[in-house]
């Protein structure tokens, strides 16, 4: 399997204190990995570092392809409707009306393809989010903490989705504060960030 | 109508208003310098002398030109104010029956600025020179000049000032107008679309918009100034022209870097 990141011993702190330390981890194409940690254990910061947004103190970190950070507060196009979200990152690729109408369906937005994202419910907010994340043609895309204002239904339809892109090759990576759910596909890298460190389950 | 041609429209009409005013602010600047420029050098005092030789009027000349408020002064000479009325009067008989009468040297005086009582006080002391025979201040038709020259200068500076303010409330909202393309910078630069894929799907938002305005600002400007064609107004020049484009596309310019 292709190597997408590989982060050796990498270590991050902040005024007060060590964030997380001797991190190694990697992702190669198609895996779909599950890192778990109570809030404020470091996960978003662990996110933000790999997706090469912060600069670890220490360690190396190699990445073979850009990896988007789908955060809580992702920006939305407010005054276009579901559709024209999805489809302004859909112009200009094959079958895009396809490939936008399947995944509103996955992510039970389809009803609501026509309104506005200032419109939308909480949500249903989010699974927009993270809808426009998961049409990206990315080899990874890591998700943080994604599945807080969504109920159980949302959240395993999320979930398959993430993994039927995993499907067509694309590395996921996922940070909550829950544990793996059972939804997620059996293959799954489950890691926990614990202390500062980073072990798999 | 579609948001997105809604919006396009909105930048269009706030990036013409906003360069329109610009352009005029340029316009009559320019055009109220120039027309001022004439005005002053139409209004100059005479002074009369019976000096003839050509260094005592160069001392005169240059005495006159120590006077605060005295921009400069020009001699003209018997012979030379002769000569010039040869070249303005038909009836050579008039200028024969002149010449049996002694015209004294003429010095034209010109004021450094456009204020009626700095005026009167020059005049008032070059009478009281020595050498000077008379001073012809052109009376009551200059006086009016110099109300008319105030009046109309109040009035550019009062249309400058509004014209300046449409034009900050319209680049305010050619900025506002353009809050939908940073919301769309922020939202693929998010999703790690790559920043030169945004500048081309969105070039013709961020080029096209600034340009077009430009354009039709020009055309209004120009049939503007059609109307005042052989008169007093200039059109911009290329360098203004130039520092319009580079206005217009400060809106756009700012929302790419700010959501960059």
């Amino acid at each position: 399997m292709k190597l997408l990141l590989k982060a050796e011993n990498i270590w991050l702190e902040n005024s007060r204190a060590i964030v997380f330390k001797n991190v190694r981890l990697e992702i190669k194409k198609g895996d779909f990995i599950w890192l778990e940690g109570r809030a404020a254990a470091g996960k978003s910061l662990l996110m933000r570092t790999l997706a090469g947004k912060l600069r670890p103190a220490k360690g190396e970190l190699l990445s073979y392809a850009s990896a988007p950070l789908c955060t809580p507060g992702a920006a939305l196009l407010e005054n276009e409707s579901v559709k024209d979200n999805i489809m302004t990152l859909l112009r200009g690729k094959e079958d895009s009306a396809f490939v936008m109408a399947e995944l509103l369906k996955h992510m039970n937005l389809f009803s609501a393809r026509n309104i506005p994202a200032k419109n939308l419910s909480g949500s249903q907010r989010q699974m927009l989010i993270l809808a426009t994340f998961l049409v990206l043609d990315a080899e990874m895309i890591f998700f943080d903490d994604p599945l807080v204002p969504l109920d159980n239904e949302q959240r395993v339809l999320f979930i398959q989705a993430a993994e039927k892109k995993r499907d067509q090759g694309t590395a996921i990576l996922i940070s909550s504060t829950l544990a793996c759910p059972a939804a997620c596909p059996a293959l799954t890298k489950h890691l926990l960030l614990k202390d500062g460190k980073l072990n798999e389950e | 109508m579609e948001n997105s041609t809604k919006n396009k429209l909105a930048a269009l009409a706030s990036h013409t208003l906003f360069l329109t005013c610009i352009g005029a602010v340029m316009l009559f600047r320019s055009s109220s310098g120039n027309y001022f420029e004439k005005l002053k050098n139409s209004i100059f005092l005479t002074a009369y002398s019976d000096e003839r030789k050509t260094e005592e009027l160069t001392a005169l000349k240059n005495k006159i030109e120590e006077i605060s408020g005295v921009k400069n002064a020009a001699v003209l000479t018997e012979n030379e104010v002769l000569e010039a009325m040869e070249g303005a009067l038909a009836k050579k008989d008039i200028l024969l029956s002149i010449k049996s009468v002694e015209i004294p040297s003429l010095i034209k005086i010109y004021p450094g600025s456009l204020n009626y009582e700095n005026f009167g006080r020059i005049a008032s002391l070059i009478e009281n020179m020595h050498g000077i025979k008379a001073v012809d201040s052109g009376g009551n038709a200059v006086k009016k000049l110099f109300v008319f020259a105030s009046d109309f200068q109040k009035a550019i500076r009062f249309i400058t000032a509004l014209l300046l303010l449409s034009a900050f409330g319209a680049a305010l909202g050619a900025s506002s107008s353009m809050k939908y393309l940073s919301e769309k910078f922020r939202f693929l630069s998010e999703r790690a679309v790559p920043p030169g894929d945004i500048l081309l799907k969105y070039a013709s938002e961020l080029f096209l918009i600034p340009l077009a305005s430009l354009i039709i600002s020009m055309l209004i400007l120009l049939a503007f100034y059609q109307t005042n064609r052989g008169g007093i107004m200039f059109f911009l020049t290329p360098g203004e022209i130039l520092l319009m484009l580079a206005l217009s596309s400060l809106p756009s310019a700012s929302r790419l870097v700010k959501s960059a």
